[in-house]
């Protein structure tokens, strides 16, 4: 039952779930249409189709041209598939407060009474569509470009890993985006993560390679339980088998976010001390 | 919402520092943006605040949207602490900023004003109703699918004003929403400001012109430094700079080197020079009134003449002009 203030049409205060509803869904499909700058159909298009594949055929090369085995090139391409998303789950939602900054709309966002959960949240939701869309188009490649076999695959699994990746990844993406709230930018966080998902993520090389204390800081990234998921789940494991990989990842995810949440909290509160909203 | 019965603002000893630290953490300089300031704006009013840039007026705006926390001081919106009911003040003010940032401009009014409305919490069938009808009002109706990038400045303005009132705020902050405007824009955004007024809205308007505060407000704070130096009715405030005249001339090829010979005139209080057009405007403020026209005369350098010459009552610039510089 909806209640409102009189004659404003404002949701009653006390509605504050239903509130916070109406903000995360207004952010969702605002987000991709306001905030998100590759939002038009070329953009998409060179997203999905030439970004993976550009990504994974110079990975794959290089392993070629270095003559490792067929099958550590194969590890490589499939890690470079799902990778390949990081750049709209995390660099395009990490810019979202920027383009806030750029576009003066930060104070008139943060004048309003949102429920801040509901509009960080919302408004990179539509990510998870295009990041998925991205590593969907990876794997295809793998299959049909760089010969990785799918005979063994179990598809709702690779097809769960890649979703829930998605929406792990956009976490990371929130939380560097919270940075930007504080910082002049948070792309330059974004680049560097980008990079560290390449290094740790066990993208082109297994994370027991790593140095042992490298590997801890490894596991921290959802991705790198997204590449051991979606290799098991390419090469014929069951949704079952997959379970203890996924709930891992699901629940880094909702640290990341949460840890990124709070941070967007602290942020927005310090910036009111300071007065540093509107630098950009 | 009930309205408050006290004032839709109260401000007493209101003040703003901001810090700058070193590398090492230390504080490097502290700057006094707001130095103590009070005043109170009774609902329905419509009050200006006037001052030269870098005198607190933005500051003063941002902390009353609790865009900004003040270091001291106290400030209360429609009877609500700035400091701690940041929710409830938000849902019951405003805010237009002046300028053409602060709008999406890769989507179009109509996606714009539904996004504030849902951050607003607006109840979709109000919102479905409202929202033409805003654009209605701010004229915007028949480019209201249009990307915003595609406007102009004053049609950015006026969906500035569209998005403000989204909620139907009882209290509205804007903060110079003329700037910039060509005469026409800018006459429009003042008479949506006289409607809101009529509607019973309370205005708190920030504007670097003195005629349009003039017009438009029924008092006036001038803020100088980080202090009000001045607050009353705008004829109360040209009332302080009664025992001037000012003879307005009009010229023709006068440079800087005769409005400096001006200043140095006896009983020369101030000049104002606009040396821009090709005709100029020199506003000379004087206690002498017609009997300083001699000498006004005689300082004008060969080349250059006088137009029209007027003796005219001193408006509110030149009350703020002796407020500012005193």
């Amino acid at each position: 039952m909806k209640s409102t203030d009189g004659k404003s049409g404002l949701l009653s205060a006390d509605s504050r779930l239903q509130m916070a509803w109406r903000v995360f869904r207004g952010a969702f499909f605002f987000g991709r249409k306001g905030l998100i700058i590759w939002d038009s159909w070329d953009m998409w298009v060179m997203q999905i189709f030439i970004t993976p594949i550009a990504q994974i055929g110079f990975f794959a090369f290089l392993s070629v041209y270095l003559k490792y085995p067929s099958s550590v090139t194969q590890f490589i391409v499939i890690g470079n598939a799902l990778q390949s998303m990081s750049f709209s789950a995390v660099f395009a939602v990490a810019n979202i407060t920027s383009q806030d900054k750029w576009q003066g709309t930060l104070p008139s966002t943060l004048v309003t009474p949102a429920n801040r959960m509901a509009l960080f949240i919302g408004r990179a939701w539509f990510q998870v569509l295009l990041s998925a869309l991205i590593a969907a188009a990876g794997l295809l490649y793998a299959g049909t470009v760089f010969g990785v076999s799918f005979a063994q695959a179990d598809f709702a699994g690779v097809a769960l890993v890649v979703i829930l990746t998605s929406v792990a990844m956009i976490s990371f993406g929130l939380l560097i985006s919270a940075v930007g709230l504080y910082m002049r930018t948070a792309l330059i966080v974004a680049n560097i993560f980008l990079f560290v998902t390449l290094l740790l993520s066990g993208v082109n090389f297994p994370v027991s390679e790593l140095p042992v204390w490298l590997q801890p800081v490894a596991w921290v990234i959802p991705l790198t339980y997204g590449t051991e998921a979606v290799r098991m789940a390419i090469s014929g494991a069951s949704l079952q088998a997959l379970l203890p990989v996924l709930g891992w990842e699901a629940l880094d995810g909702l640290v990341v976010l949460i840890v990124g949440f709070s941070l967007f909290s602290a942020f927005e509160s310090l910036s009111r001390k300071t007065g540093r909203f509107e630098e950009y | 919402m009930q309205k408050p019965l006290g004032p839709a603002i109260s401000v007493k000893g209101l003040t703003r520092e901001y810090v700058t630290r070193n590398f090492f953490g230390g504080v490097a300089r502290t700057t006094s943006a707001l130095s103590g300031i009070d005043f109170e704006v009774a609902n329905g009013e419509l009050f200006g605040l006037i001052g030269p840039n870098g005198a607190g007026k933005t500051t003063t705006i941002k902390i009353l949207t609790t865009l900004l926390t003040p270091t001291g001081g106290d400030a209360r919106i429609l009877g609500l602490d700035v400091r701690k009911d940041l929710y409830e003040i938000r849902r019951r003010i405003g805010i237009v900023f002046g300028g053409e940032r602060g709008l999406y401009n890769r989507v179009s009014a109509v996606d714009n004003l539904r996004y504030f409305s849902d951050l607003y919490g607006v109840d979709s069938s109000v919102a479905r109703k409202r929202i033409p009808e805003l654009l209605e009002v701010v004229g915007l109706s028949d480019r209201a699918q249009e990307k915003v990038e595609k406007y102009s400045r004053g049609m950015k303005q006026r969906l500035h004003i569209a998005k403000a009132l989204v909620h139907d705020p009882e209290l509205i902050f804007l903060d110079e929403p003329t700037i910039g405007l060509d005469p026409g824009g800018a006459r429009d955004i003042r008479n949506m400001v006289r409607d809101l007024k009529a509607q019973g809205k309370t205005i708190l308007l920030t504007t670097h012109y003195m005629f349009e505060a003039e017009e438009l407000c029924q008092r006036i704070a001038v803020i100088s430094k980080g202090k009000i130096v001045a607050l009353d009715t705008p004829s109360e405030l040209k009332n302080m700079v009664r025992d001037i005249s000012v003879i307005e001339l009009r010229t023709f090829e006068a440079t800087m080197d005769y409005v400096e010979a001006l200043r140095k005139l006896p009983n020369v209080v101030r000049v104002v020079a606009d040396l821009d057009s090709e005709q100029q405007t020199i506003r000379v403020q004087t206690p002498l009134g017609a009997d300083l026209l001699p000498k006004v005369t005689a300082a004008l350098p060969a080349g250059a003449r006088i137009i029209d010459r007027t003796i005219k009552e001193p408006t509110l610039e030149d009350a703020y002009l002796r407020l500012v510089e005193e």
